[in-house]
């Protein structure tokens, strides 16, 4: 018999990684066997995650795409779904379904340099593309990483961070808008420091994510350097809720959000209306 | 012209009681099982029949009081042989327009599938009331193309056309009368003044005209006109817990209400109610053409404009839009 789309699939937190004040990772891993032997996923899929009682919510799938078996989400708290995920802890069951949307083509990148820019928690779609290239080191330019958040305790993937900094042929750049008496660090807005950065955007792509006022101020600085809008990608956020092209409320002119995207290049972007 | 074969009302019925459970409007215009064919009334009923298909709430998994959080059971679509009796052409076209949003792979819904296999679709020929339009979309009140049986009621029983292979190896097991021959379809209603639907490219480079504004502000989004729409698909998916057990649900939404497109942390790109008014005429007259092209959001059933709180009429709010938009077109040129 058919398999219903909308039917969760049981999963096991295997760790919980409290990020910041309001932000935790899980990692997970599907109860079936055979399904997490088969599980695929590609970088910039997304997936719906349950706490059992509140819901569900949709969530980027932020792990390494080379290891599907360890699935991982990153979650902030803004209402009552995420309230009850980040009441669970190792061990705890989930829900999952998924992947769905369209994923960065990364496959086309080969040969190019990549350039991401990103705020807060908008580094977690970004994520999986950084694992990619760093995994098929040889397969890709320079990667330069631009990565800023409100405050020192706001910066997520500390971890990942200090590998990405020690990668080959990898420039990791993290700024702050205003630091603390221990930070050392840079200070300034994603945009201002992505333009001090300077990446070049000959045979480079970019990919940006964050706040929506971070990216409406990073397109123009990518374009600014030289970065065509085909070059230039980002994810949308909009609300969903199926992830199946079904529910209708990711719809935007002839599109919805969570199949045809959420993946789009700003040239795409451009054609459709201006609703957010 | 094909001809068609008188049925009585009893060696329908008879007919119809032998695949399984027979669906009907009952008195309230909801679809409900009946053991007799009821009287229909002139129109469709106050429920679209997409009711059966698409329900308005249905479970999509359990989780019982005490099992552990693993032990999903997953609601089973209903397989059950069956009729439904009274579709109008209206709600059976919505079906077909339906079907390209839930029975598409690779996200086939089981449920909807599941029904839309088991169920006989068994239309009867109305009486167009003043609120009908079909005719808009090119169809009228005995059209069997979104249908397994037409029937066009006579005094003593009713005379049925085939509307697909389906329908004819039922129309095989019935006891009928004499073949008489079928008069050609009639023509659906519509208004007077109106002059053809929309481009829906037209329409759409037309997303910013402050035409939408004007309209917005006299529409309260009570969302009546989708809870009754034939074609409309929202639904969202949500968990009620009763006395420790949990239900996964999904439930009719409808594009209308201001939290449709409200995100988590607040952003919401449909503020505004104009803006919840022109998704809804984009979504039926600009975005599903283009998508499939053909087939329009919209079957003329006229339900929102009967129902609607502010007398707001859909077809003259679509044609005032098209008539500004074109004026200025003209102006320009």
């Amino acid at each position: 018999m058919l398999r219903d789309p909308l039917l969760p699939l049981p999963a096991r937190i295997s760790e919980r990684i409290d990020e910041t004040a309001d932000t935790v990772t899980f990692h997970f891993e599907l109860l079936d066997e055979s399904e997490r032997k088969a599980f695929r996923y590609l970088p910039g899929q997304f997936a719906e995650i349950s706490a059992f009682g509140e819901g569900e919510s949709t969530f980027v799938i932020a792990g390494d795409p080379a290891r599907p078996e360890r699935l991982t989400v990153t979650t902030k708290r803004v209402g009552a779904h995420t309230e009850a995920l980040h009441h669970l802890y190792a061990g705890a069951i989930i829900g999952f379904r998924g992947p769905y949307g369209k994923a960065f083509p990364v496959a086309e990148w080969k040969g190019k340099d990549i350039v991401i820019a990103g705020g807060g928690i908008g580094l977690a779609p970004l994520k999986p593309i950084i694992c990619h290239v760093l995994n098929q080191r040889a397969e890709y330019g320079k990667l330069t990483i631009v990565y800023g958040a409100r405050s020192p305790g706001d910066l997520m993937y500390a971890a990942d961070r200090e590998i990405w900094a020690k990668a080959p042929s990898t420039e990791l750049v993290v700024t702050v808008d205003k630091g603390d008496a221990n930070w050392k660090g840079r200070e300034g807005f994603v945009p201002a420091v992505l333009r001090a950065t300077a990446p070049k955007a000959e045979n480079a792509v970019a990919i940006t994510c964050g706040p929506p006022i971070m990216i409406k101020l990073t397109l123009p600085v990518f374009k600014d350097l030289g970065f065509p809008a085909e070059s230039i990608f980002t994810t949308l956020e909009m609300k969903m809720k199926c992830g199946l092209g079904q529910c209708g409320r990711c719809n935007i002119g002839p599109f919805y959000v969570c199949k045809d995207g959420p993946v789009f290049s700003v040239a795409q972007l451009q054609q459709l209306p201006q609703e957010f | 012209m094909a001809d068609g074969m008188k049925l009585s009302r009893e060696s329908l019925q008879a007919a119809l009681r032998k695949r399984g459970p027979l669906w009907a409007p009952n008195d309230a215009g909801h679809w409900a099982t009946v053991e007799a064919l009821p009287e229909l009334g002139p129109i469709r009923p106050r429920r679209p029949v997409k009711d059966l298909f698409t329900p308005p709430r249905r479970e999509i998994a359990l989780w019982k009081a005490g099992a552990r959080p693993a032990e999903i059971e997953a609601a089973l679509p209903d397989e059950t042989p069956g009729s439904v009796f009274g579709v109008r052409p209206c709600d059976a076209r919505a079906l077909l327009l339906l079907d390209r949003a839930f029975l598409q792979a690779p996200y086939v819904d089981p449920h909807y599938k599941a029904r839309r296999d088991s169920l006989l679709l068994i239309g009867v020929a109305c009486q167009p009331g003043p609120n009908c339009y079909c005719g808009v979309f090119g169809f009228g009140p005995d059209d069997k193309d979104a249908v397994d049986v037409m029937l066009t009621p006579e005094a003593d029983g009713f005379i049925a056309q085939a509307g697909s292979l389906r329908g004819q190896a039922f129309l095989a097991t019935v006891p009928a009368g004499a073949a008489v021959p079928v008069t050609a379809p009639r023509p659906g209603p519509r208004p007077e003044w109106w002059t053809g639907l929309p481009d829906p490219k037209a329409l759409y480079a037309n997303f910013d005209h402050p035409i939408w504004r004007e309209l917005g502000t006299s529409c309260m989004n009570c969302g009546v006109c989708t809870q009754y729409c034939p074609t409309c698909q929202c639904f969202t998916v949500d968990d009620e817990s009763f006395k420790g057990e949990i239900q996964r649900l999904r439930i009719v939404d409808n594009c209308q209400r201001s939290d449709f497109t409200r995100m988590a942390g607040g952003h919401n790109p449909r503020q505004v109610a104009a803006s919840r008014l022109r998704q809804r005429v984009m979504h039926k007259f600009s975005y599903m053409p283009t998508q499939n092209p053909g087939l329009v959001g919209c079957t003329g059933c006229g339900r929102c404009v009967e129902l609607c709180p502010l007398d707001r009429h859909l077809f003259a709010d679509v044609f005032e839009i098209m008539k500004r938009i074109n004026q200025e077109a003209e102006r320009v040129a």
